[in-house]
């Protein structure tokens, strides 16, 4: 069939038919295939730091969490300890009968601080053949759950200190308060010759030692050296030879936990941002800043094209988490939006469409609008960054009250969008370009805090900051390479 | 001799030896396929550069069951559409409903060209019907597919597929040039 032999015969004459590229298409397939591979990697890095971001978050808070749960934990355990040995004695005590070897248990209230906010070493001695015939009363004066909401309630709002100040009587209803013993300096003993030494520090700064139980079936004690009506405090620990979990360290690890807090607020910062080639500052900026080609319509009164930038105004807020790493170090992460501004002296705006092909980037534009060179025009340019800053903070001076705080870090950011004029020099015009751009950056940060109020758990600093955009935020085949600086103040409200 | 396959690896390997290799040895067929769809040879070129970006972007992909020339030309095909509808140049001629028809003969010539003035002659066809008369006639794509791939309904396809041929079967007929020289059958 005549209609099937003629697109038989011009498949079989195309099938083969070739034609030689010049050599810039594969130079040009090349440079878009390794700026494919370099986003990859930059899109990898962000994901392996995000990644490591929440991971090392995620670390902090779980060490945080499992230092409170150790604490925890030593005190259950103390807990069981003291009520296990009292449990013995107590069926010892019980289980005496006259004419046997008396067991006396002592209890040594020793005041001596040897440590310094330790927790009394509760010793207990067996004092045999002193006496017999002993009469025990076994007193449970206080249950576990009211020894302990008891002290509990007393830290919770006093503190340990007042505790002392205002002891507990234990006893049980309609029983004279006969197991009593204080915190402070006291021995006390028992009736039936069983006495007990207990050693307390005057700073029962411990949960650990607050929470021991008083379930136990406590012998009776009586404090030798106070009154025997007078109920003071009651401690009813009777352990044998049982060494409670170091005070010293639980009172660090206590102050190191409150120390730790993690701490929350809002930050703000308003100041000139620019539009840096490099780090080269000063007189040579101009130059580099300044690029210079003749217009392609090859005319002599044509004006020069140049892209220049100027500083503009530049703002941010965001909100942050800090965590306190040590007495006056301390790390911050956040979330803030930044608004950067820079001008540019373009030429005379034409509303008419057309379409550029820009061998930079190697591509055909549409624009709606277009720029001719000269300098008549004042452009503002806008960039909209969302960043993640990462701070590392250094309290300088000692004061609580006023601290003074260098800070330091890195922010990852993200280009959401601009309007940043493009200078296409082989068309001889500018226009925006959105394709001018590499979305994702890396800032460099550097300031100064000083505390301008600070009200119970408010905090309000202020200072200068300067961040700088270490990696350009136009793709790398564009040429000078352009990166902001913003310079202004910081002001910082902490909610501790 | 290249092994398109132990290319393939390579390239996936991420060797830029690799990757020219490939380039050079589909480069030149591939630029004959863009050609067909354009107007210039600089936008074949545009073209074809698009082309092999996405090539090597969508490596990965090829299931190494076909022909990898054919999964090539298959990308290329889609990279001169895409460029068609987005070229404000050409987004105009794309426009079915507006390409002015042209009463020409339904003679059905029997072609003395070479490839290369038979793809010429292609070239000046409007671009509606070029770009129909390349899928249908040279890719060998049906009219259901080619009016999925353009947005026209298969009708529209096989009316634009029929006036293209027709005119240039026209064009060979009325060409003086003594490579262009047809007799009807």
């Amino acid at each position: 069939m005549q209609t099937h032999d003629f697109e038989k015969h011009v498949q079989k004459e195309l099938a083969e038919f070739s034609l030689e590229p010049t050599d810039s298409v594969w130079q040009n397939v090349e440079l878009r295939i390794n700026k494919e591979r370099k986003k990859r990697r930059i899109v990898f890095f962000w994901l392996f730091a995000g990644i490591v971001l929440l991971g090392g978050g995620a670390g902090i808070f779980y060490m945080n969490s499992k230092d409170n749960g150790r604490h925890i934990a030593n005190v259950e355990r103390t807990d069981l300890i003291n009520q296990n040995e009292t449990d013995k004695i107590g069926k010892k005590v019980e289980s005496s009968s006259p004419g046997d070897a008396a067991e006396k248990t002592s209890v040594v209230a020793d005041n001596e601080q040897k440590n310094n906010g330790s927790l009394g070493q509760v010793k207990q001695k067996d004092n045999t053949n002193k006496q017999q015939g002993t009469s025990l009363q076994t007193t449970r004066a206080i249950t576990t759950q009211n020894f302990k909401s008891r002290i509990k309630s007393d830290i919770d709002k006093t503190g340990l200190k007042k505790l002392q100040k205002s002891p507990v009587a234990i006893r049980k209803a309609g029983k004279q308060p006969r197991f009593i013993a204080s915190p402070g300096d006291v021995s006390t003993g028992t009736q039936m010759n069983t006495s007990t030494e207990i050693n307390f520090s005057h700073e029962l700064s411990s949960n650990t030692q607050i929470e021991t139980p008083a379930s136990t079936n406590s012998n009776e004690v009586r404090a030798n050296n106070a009154p025997e009506d007078s109920v003071r405090s009651a401690v009813p620990i009777a352990t044998r030879k049982t060494t409670l979990p170091d005070s010293s360290v639980a009172t660090t690890q206590q102050k190191k936990t409150s120390k730790r807090n993690w701490s929350y607020g809002f930050t703000s910062m308003i100041g000139v941002s620019d539009n840096l080639s490099g780090f080269n500052i000063g007189p040579s900026l101009a130059a580099t800043r300044s690029i210079s080609l003749s217009s392609t319509t090859a005319s002599n009164v044509v004006p020069t094209l140049s892209l220049n930038f100027r500083s503009s105004v530049s703002f941010g807020l965001g909100f942050f988490a800090q965590k306190d790493l040590a007495n006056r170090l301390a790390m911050e992460v956040g979330v803030a939006y930044q608004y950067y501004s820079t001008k540019s002296s373009i030429g005379s705006l034409n509303s008419s469409g057309r379409s550029f092909y820009d061998s930079t980037l190697a591509k055909q534009t549409n624009v709606a609008a277009y720029y001719s060179a000269g300098d008549n025009v004042n452009y503002t340019n806008h960039y909209h960054f969302i960043q993640l800053p990462i701070n590392v903070l250094w309290q300088l001076n000692k004061s609580a009250e006023k601290p003074l705080t260098l800070f330091t870090g890195v922010t990852p950011a993200y280009l959401m969008g601009s309007n940043a004029i493009y200078a296409n020099y082989i068309e001889g015009v500018y226009y925006q370009e959105k394709n001018q751009f590499s979305r994702f950056q890396l800032n460099g940060q550097l300031g100064l805090l000083f505390t301008v109020k600070s009200a119970g758990k408010y905090n309000l600093q202020l200072g200068p900051i300067a961040q700088y955009e270490f990696s350009s935020h136009t793709k790398s085949i564009i040429s000078p390479k352009q990166h902001l600086l913003f310079f202004g103040l910081k002001s910082k409200f902490t909610i501790k | 001799m290249h092994d398109p396959l132990q290319l393939v690896k390579e390239c996936l390997k991420g060797k830029p030896a690799a990757q020219k290799q490939l380039y050079q040895l589909y480069a030149p067929q591939m630029l004959g396929v863009c050609y067909r769809y354009t107007k210039s040879i600089e936008d074949a070129e545009d073209v074809l550069q698009d082309g092999f970006v996405r090539v090597f972007k969508f490596l990965d992909q090829y299931k190494q069951e076909g022909e990898l020339g054919a999964w090539i030309r298959r990308i290329m095909v889609n990279t001169a559409l895409n460029y068609l509808k987005k070229s404000k140049k050409y987004q105009h001629d794309l426009l079915f409903d507006k390409t002015e028809l042209h009463v020409v003969s339904n003679d059905d010539p029997a072609i003395r060209l070479n490839a290369k003035e038979l793809a010429q002659l292609i070239r000046q066809l409007p671009t509606g019907y070029q770009t129909i008369f390349n899928l249908y006639a040279v890719e060998g794509y049906t009219h259901p597919e080619i009016g999925q791939m353009l947005g026209i309904s298969e009708g529209t396809s096989r009316s634009q597929y029929m006036r293209a041929r027709q005119l240039l079967i026209s064009w060979i007929n009325n060409t003086g040039t003594k490579n262009m020289k047809y007799a009807n059958t």
